[in-house]
């Protein structure tokens, strides 16, 4: 068959409001065209600033996060390594929804599901003194943020963050975390 | 006297502006390059020699409209590097944060940097 599920896909897609779906080499170029085309669509829909500013922005740290930290990597032209994943933004009655997946080693898995534990529990205003708490930190190897996006998404967030890990193979896991923004009242 | 610098805005780091003569600096736009350090570098180095030979009264203008939270370090060291050529010359640095005026985000970004810290800092809202 030449078009393997295609209208099925089309037709899920469009059933489950996909604004926006990716899969594939998340390179910077890619992720800044993607994440201005993203504000075209969310400001077709909505005149609320900072709907559109946070929708951007968790589009943009889950992005990199999977540049960045993707146990699964491409090279590009210029031999520099470049995350893969998955990245998909939906739209729902009273929401929007930026989810990201991508494999991670699964000897990773407790730590970031450690991480994610402590941030999902947090108040706002924990969350606000663990975010300056951890931007005085000095930068890792591991982390160019000093782990400090999942913190910023969660600010950003009127919902707990949602995640989950899922064996893939003997060595790897399946990384997902969602983000919710809330559409809030249209003026 | 030590050289003007200038950089032209693009879609991930902001343009970047210097008046030596007046000592002005403006840093405006969004902020999200793929290695926000090396983009910065730069920057601070250029900071440090005004600080080192001008030793002169300095503005700074910020008017960032999107920063990610590795560029959002950067902007830490810098209010950092501010900070302590402030403590150290005595009230020479004034810093004004540009935002939108419905922008909270950005306002609160740079309410919670300057926490602590005792240098002018003067928060002017714009509409668009």
């Amino acid at each position: 068959m030449s078009f393997p599920d295609l209208y099925q896909q089309y037709r899920q897609m469009t059933d489950h409001r996909i604004l926006m779906s990716f899969k594939g080499v998340f390179a910077q170029p890619a992720i800044v065209e993607m994440a201005s085309a993203l504000r075209g669509k969310v400001a077709s829909r909505t005149n609320q600033t900072m709907v559109m500013k946070r929708i951007f922005a968790i589009f943009v740290e889950l992005s990199q996060n999977i540049l960045f930290y993707s146990a699964e990597t491409e090279k590009d032209e210029d031999g520099k390594d470049n995350g893969v994943g998955i990245l998909i933004v939906s739209e729902m009655d009273d929401r929007y929804c930026v989810s990201s997946g991508n494999l991670i080693y699964t000897s990773r898995v407790e730590g970031m599901r450690k991480k994610c534990d402590i941030v999902s529990a947090m108040t706002k205003d924990e969350l606000k003194v663990y975010y300056n708490e951890q931007r005085k930190l000095p930068r890792s190897s591991e982390s160019k943020g000093a782990g400090l996006g999942l913190i910023d998404m969660a600010r950003k967030s009127e919902y707990p963050i949602e995640y989950g890990f899922t064996p893939f193979n003997d060595e790897l896991s399946f990384y997902m975390l969602s983000v919710y923004i809330s559409k809030g009242q249209e003026q | 006297m030590i050289y003007n610098m200038m950089l032209e805005r693009t879609k991930t780091t902001p343009g970047v502006t210097t008046h030596v003569e007046d000592g002005i600096v403006e840093i405006e736009g969004e902020f999200y390059p793929e290695d926000a350090v090396a983009f910065f570098t730069p920057i601070s180095e250029w900071l440090s020699a005004f600080m080192a030979e001008e030793k002169r009264f300095l503005t700074v203008h910020i008017r960032l409209t999107y920063f990610n939270t590795s560029a959002s370090k950067c902007v830490m060291d810098l209010f950092d590097q501010l900070q302590s050529y402030h403590y150290v010359s005595g009230g020479a640095v004034e810093t004004y944060w540009h935002y939108q005026e419905d922008d909270e985000d950005i306002l609160e970004q740079g309410k919670e940097m300057i926490d602590g810290m005792d240098m002018k800092i003067f928060f002017m809202p714009y509409s668009v």
